[in-house]
C-alpha cells in the first residue's frame, strides 16, 4: 500500500479546501493506508486554537482534529518559516505537530509516494 | 515498463488543470500505460455536469473525457459528497433527494472516497491536476 502525504496550504474559510482535506485525511487512514499531514502557508490557520468558524457561516471542523489520533494519524509536520513569517508558534494550535526546516520539510515529504495539494 | 496511474482532477472544468488532465491521460493511454482511475474532487466535479454547455468555439471538455472513456473504457468516478456539495447528481440520488432532476453526465459515475482509496493505494502514480 502506497504511503501518502496531504499538503494543506490554503487557507481556512475562504473555500472548503481544508474540508474536503480533511475528508479525503481521513478516508485515507481508515483504509489503514499510512499517511502524512503537512502544513504550510496560510494552511496553518487552519488548525489555530482561536477561530470562531460559526462567523463565517462555515461549519466548525476544529472538533475533528481531535479524530486525528482515533486514526493513528500521528505524522504531522509544520513548516518553520511559514509559521515564523506569521509570528506563530506552536502553542497557538489545535494539534501538535513536528515543525520542520525547509530542507526538513522536502526531506520528508520525499519520503511519501504521492502527494495531495489542497 | 507499463506503470498504473491515477488522476485525481480538483480543477473547475474551464481550468487549464481540467484540459491538461485529459491531454495527460489520454497521452498515458495512448503510450500504453493503465490508467486504473480519474478521480473528481472538489471542482473537479464539474467536469461531469451533463448540463455544461460551453460556446460551439470553445473547448467541451466533459465531452471530451466521455470520448476518452469510449475509446479507452476508462474509470471515470467523481466524488459523491463533493458532487452532492456542488449539485451534480445521478438518478438515484436526485430520487433520494428528491430533487428535481439529476446531471450527471453519461460515462460517468459517483462513488466514494473509498474507491479513491483503493485504487490509489496501489497506484504506481497519482497526480493531481
Amino acid at each position: 500500500m502506497k504511503s501518502l502525504a496531504i499538503v494543506n496550504s490554503s487557507a481556512p474559510f475562504s473555500s472548503i479546501n481544508d474540508r474536503e482535506s480533511l475528508d479525503m485525511l481521513l478516508a485515507n487512514a481508515s483504509y489503514d493506508r499510512p499517511v502524512g499531514l503537512f502544513f504550510a502557508g496560510d494552511g496553518l490557520y487552519q488548525i489555530l486554537k482561536s477561530t470562531d468558524a460559526q462567523l463565517t457561516g462555515h461549519k466548525d471542523i476544529s472538533k475533528s482534529y481531535g479524530l486525528l489520533e482515533l486514526y493513528d494519524i500521528e505524522q504531522i509536520y509544520l513548516c518553520q518559516q511559514s509559521m515564523n513569517e506569521r509570528g506563530l508558534t506552536a502553542e497557538h494550535f489545535l494539534i501538535d505537530g513536528q515543525m520542520l526546516s525547509q530542507k526538513q520539510w522536502f526531506d520528508t515529504l520525499s519520503q511519501f509516494d504521492q502527494v495531495l495539494n489542497f | 515498463m507499463t506503470l498504473k496511474y491515477v488522476l485525481v482532477v480538483n480543477s473547475d472544468v474551464n481550468s487549464q488543470g481540467a484540459y491538461s488532465a485529459y491531454l495527460f491521460a489520454r497521452a498515458l493511454l495512448k503510450q500504453g500505460h493503465q490508467l486504473t482511475q480519474v478521480f473528481f474532487y472538489q471542482q473537479g466535479t464539474a467536469n461531469t455536469n451533463a448540463l455544461y454547455c460551453p460556446a460551439s468555439d470553445e473547448t467541451n471538455v466533459v465531452a471530451l473525457w466521455q470520448g476518452l472513456a469510449e475509446n479507452f473504457a476508462v474509470d471515470l468516478v467523481s466524488c459523491v459528497a463533493a458532487s452532492l456539495r456542488r449539485g451534480i447528481v445521478d438518478e438515484q440520488l436526485a430520487k433520494e433527494q428528491q430533487l428535481a432532476s439529476d446531471n450527471l453526465a453519461p460515462h460517468f459515475r459517483l462513488g466514494g472516497l473509498g474507491e479513491f482509496v483503493q485504487a490509489s493505494a496501489d497506484a504506481d502514480k497519482l497526480i493531481q491536476f
